[in-house]
Parts: C-alpha cells; structure tokens; sequence
C-alpha cells in the first residue's frame, strides 16, 4: 500500500510540473512577440532575436516556477514596455542638432524609460511577499524587454536603462520596507 | 475531514497553485485516503480503486495552476474521481460486452479457477439483471428465438422484433455497467 501511494505521489508531481511547464507556454509565446516589433521599429536582426530568445526563456520559466517570479512576469515585461517606446520613438525622431553638434536621443529616452520603470517595478513589489525575488525578477525582465529597443547606439542606451532601473527601484522598495516597519 | 482540515487543504491546494512545491506533499496526503475510499466504494476495494484515485491526482495537480480558490479542493477532488470511476467501469463494461461467439466455450470451462469462477457468476447475475428489465414482449421474444425449431426460417417480423430485443437488452446492460 505504502509503495502504490508513493508511486502515486511521484505520478503526481511530474503531472503537477509539467501541468505547469505547459500552462507557462502561451504567455511566453505571446511575449516572442516583442522582438518582431522592435526589429520592425529598425532594431537590428541579430540583437532581437538574441534578446528576444532570452525574454522567451525567461517568462516561461519565471511562469512555470511561479511565486514571486511568476508574479514579476506582467509588471516587468509592462515595465519594460516604456523604455522600449520611449527609444523606439527616439529613434524615428532621430537627432537633436545645437550649435555644430547633434546628439542622438535614445541614451536619455532609455534612462528616462528606465526611471519610470524602476517606480513601476519598486510599487509592483510592495505587493509581494517575497519582494527581493519579486523585484530582482521583475526588473530584470523589465531590463531585457528595454534593450530591445535601447540597443539603439550599442551598451550605451542599454546601461542608462539599467541606471534609470536601479535609481529609482532601489530607494523606492526600501523607503517601503522602512514604512512598513 | 472536520472543518479545520478543509480549510488547511484549501490553504495549501492555493500554495501549490502559486508554484509552492513544498505544499503538495501535504496535498496530496490529505486527499489519498479520501479519493481511495471513494473509489472503493464506487468500484470495490483493489487495483481498479487505486488506479482511479491515482489518475484523478494526476489530473488534480496536473491542474493545479487552474485552481479556483473560491471552490473546495476535497469537492473538487471528488468530483475528479467520480468521473475517473465512470471511466474505469466503462472499460470494464467493454472488456465483459465481447460478442457472443467469442469464448462462449470459456463459459462452461470447469477448468476456470476461482477469480475467474467468481467473475463469470457476476457476470451471469448481471445478464440475469439485464434481462429482468426488459418488457415481458421482449423477453419472450428471445426466449422463442433461442428455443424455437432452428431448421425454420423465422419470419422477417420475428426477425425483427429479436433483434429490437437483443438492442435494448444490449442497452440495459450497458445502463447496469455505467456507461
């Protein structure tokens, strides 16, 4: 009796992990997506089908885990959303010329992009138990999604990304956790 | 299971639908006992009872992702296994419907040992069962045919009324076995 019942508890869990291995499937194929329209929007081939795989790979398995890093997936991806428009838009502005110089917009819209992101990921957070894991996944799914379009001039759009992130993520969860102490 | 076991079971099915691997252990050994029961008691006590509750946890956890809080889990489960015994006694139902010329010898083999001695005299209670429930117009039907001259033709409308009665003889057995 005792062995037919851990047969059938170990029946059981390999259902439960591919049950959720397959349920994490759509949600990861609808967000392959992104990269089609970044490389539409003139991100090069090679970077959004790079970064685009990672995402992929990411969502599904923060999905098929679960917890805080199943919960991260909508607000990160979200939150990487606006830096992504705000340097796909820049680059169809092109360049602000003064004087003799002319300066690309994308690192500003990219670190712009990237504060708004980091308030959204750090509010998103207070909500969860786990916070740490929470918003460590959450912002870098959000850091993934805005390099699909803050690739535009090399590293330099995707590390004001990561600075925008990190400048309001960071203070903005821990004035939360003092609050809530 | 008193009150507070089926709100810890609810409980613990809303972790393991959040990802908590480590609640399922208790899941699952909370629901075993009740799901085995169950189906023993739907099916009889052995293999077929723990092969149904078996599958219903596959399905159960296979699902869990889908768990809607607001339902009770143990409910949900039984549910699960109803339906898995439904399909057990349905494929027990196919293995005993064989047509008539198919190990009919094997029926008066005084050589069968006792499981299989004790299965063909279920299985002649039920046709038994089967029988009784037809329409007296019916069961006299079958009766003539059987015992009937065999070197006459039957007539096309006896024809037909056999086989009317050998369909909703058909019917009623399958009702018996829960189909």
């Amino acid at each position: 009796m005792a062995s037919r019942r851990d047969e059938a508890r170990e029946r059981a869990m390999r259902a439960y992990e591919v049950g959720r291995a397959v349920r994490a499937i759509p949600l990861a194929a609808a967000l392959s997506s992104l990269p089609i329209v970044a490389c539409l929007a003139g991100t090069g081939a090679a970077t959004a089908a790079a970064v685009g795989a990672a995402v992929t790979a990411i969502v599904w398995a923060f999905g098929w885990r679960g917890g805080a890093l199943g919960r991260a997936i909508g607000p990160g991806a979200l939150a990487g959303v606006v830096p992504l428009a705000l340097a796909l838009a820049s680059r169809s502005y092109g360049h602000v010329c003064t004087g003799g110089e002319c300066v690309s917009l994308c690192i500003p819209a990219c670190t712009t992009g990237g504060l708004v992101a980091g308030v959204w990921v750090a509010r998103a957070a207070r909500r969860s138990s786990s916070r740490g894991v929470f918003l460590a996944g959450a912002s870098g799914l959000a850091l993934l999604v805005g390099s699909l379009g803050c690739s535009c001039v090399g590293y330099g759009g995707v590390l004001g990304l990561a600075v925008g992130l990190a400048t309001t993520a960071v203070p903005i969860s821990l004035l939360g956790r003092r609050s809530a102490a | 299971m008193d009150e507070r076991a089926l709100r810890e079971l609810d409980a613990a099915m809303a972790r393991v639908a959040d990802g908590d691997r480590s609640a399922c252990p208790l899941v699952f050994d909370r629901l075993w006992p009740d799901l085995v029961t169950f189906a023993a008691r739907t099916l009889g006590p052995g293999p077929d009872a723990e092969d149904a509750a078996q599958e219903a946890l596959e399905k159960l956890f296979a699902n869990a992702a889908n768990y809607d809080p607001h339902r009770p889990t143990l409910a949900w489960a039984l549910a699960v296994v109803a339906w898995e015994c439904k399909t057990v006694a349905r494929r027990r139902g196919r293995r005993r419907e064989r047509p008539l010329d198919d190990g009919v010898g094997g029926l008066s083999d005084s050589a069968l040992g006792p499981e299989a001695a004790a299965e063909e005299s279920a299985m002649l209670d039920a046709l038994r069962g089967a029988f009784e429930a037809l329409s007296e117009e019916d069961r006299s039907t079958l009766v003539s045919t059987i015992t009937r001259d065999a070197s006459g033709p039957a007539s096309p409308a006896l024809r037909k009324r056999k086989e009317r009665a050998i369909e909703r003889l058909r019917r009623a057995w399958r009702r018996i076995h829960g189909e």
